[in-house]
């Protein structure tokens, strides 16, 4: 926790790093309001979906955002400082949290599931509802597992602007 | 309006409050709903009918022109062989169908339409 407050401090004393992170943040608030309760539309991600959201969505999206929103000032900085920065696990967290209420309960896997079983039919029938499924029951789960790849890619970034790069021995 | 779906989708108890809301239009417009559950639940466990009916739209049970019920398995493959967690079809008086689409909650437009007689 102290790492990363230490590397936010440094990163954010910067106008233009707060300014991107401000920035960040709406647009990605923006994102997981109109993606999160996708799951309640069929996956379809609109303007439309904020009527489905409900405390928890909202708590989930703000907490997201506002990881994002202070990663990208790290990943930034790190470039900047021609070191390189920790993208995958931000990256699958924002999958992550994207992907899983777009998939649950819309057409796109059934689709996905029938192109695939037509090339391999063993893994047709109901593989993908067995997916879509899970998705459903355990969309909360999912939520908490994609907050976690933040926070740890936030570390991850965080420990390399205080420590600088270090060689492996 | 035959509606297939499963009770552990978040899509289909969104759906079903719409359509317990939208009441007063299927009334005026004569659309009969046929609220089938998917055979098996489509494959992956949730609430029964019974309790999916009374926990998310009390109300139709005692509405006339909805009919609820479980597809038998043949029914559910043929009719829903992409096995969608929530499918729908719009068949007119001549028994056509005339739309097929899922989520009624993000495309009630179409519902609407063809219960008014609009094109869609």
């Amino acid at each position: 926790m102290n790492t990363i407050i230490s590397a936010l401090k440094i990163v954010l004393n910067s106008r233009a790093y707060k300014i991107i992170s401000g920035v960040s943040f709406l647009v990605f608030l923006l994102l997981y309001l109109t993606t999160l309760p996708a799951s309640y539309t069929g996956g379809y991600s609109s303007i439309e979906a904020l009527k489905y959201i409900t405390p928890t969505l909202l708590g989930f999206s703000v907490l997201m955002a506002a990881l994002v929103a202070l990663l990208i000032p790290l990943i930034i900085y790190l470039i900047r400082q021609g070191q390189k920065s920790s993208k995958s696990s931000a990256t699958g967290g924002v999958l992550i949290g994207v992907l899983a209420p777009m998939l649950c309960c819309s057409p796109i896997l059934p689709i996905v599931i029938g192109f695939v079983a037509s090339l391999l039919p063993t893994l047709g029938g109901t593989f993908g509802i067995r997916i879509q499924g899970f998705i459903a029951t355990h969309q909360i789960e999912l939520f908490i597992a994609a907050s976690m790849l933040l926070i740890f890619s936030l570390y991850q970034n965080a420990d390399k602007v205080i420590h600088g790069a270090r060689c492996k021995l | 309006m035959l509606w297939l779906f499963s009770t552990w989708c978040h899509t289909c108890v969104a759906s079903i409050k719409v359509m317990q809301e939208k009441q007063t239009d299927w009334k005026k417009t004569g659309l009969v709903i046929l609220a089938i559950r998917n055979y098996n639940n489509g494959g992956y466990p949730g609430p029964d009918m019974s309790e999916f009916i009374q926990k998310f739209a009390p109300q139709i049970k005692n509405m006339n022109n909805w009919v609820i019920g479980e597809a038998t398995e043949e029914m559910y493959h043929k009719l829903n062989a992409r096995k969608f967690p929530d499918i729908y079809f719009l068949i007119d008086k001549k028994g056509f169908v005339q739309v097929v689409s899922t989520a009624p909650t993000a495309t009630m437009n179409k519902i609407l339409n063809f219960s008014r007689g609009k094109p869609n």
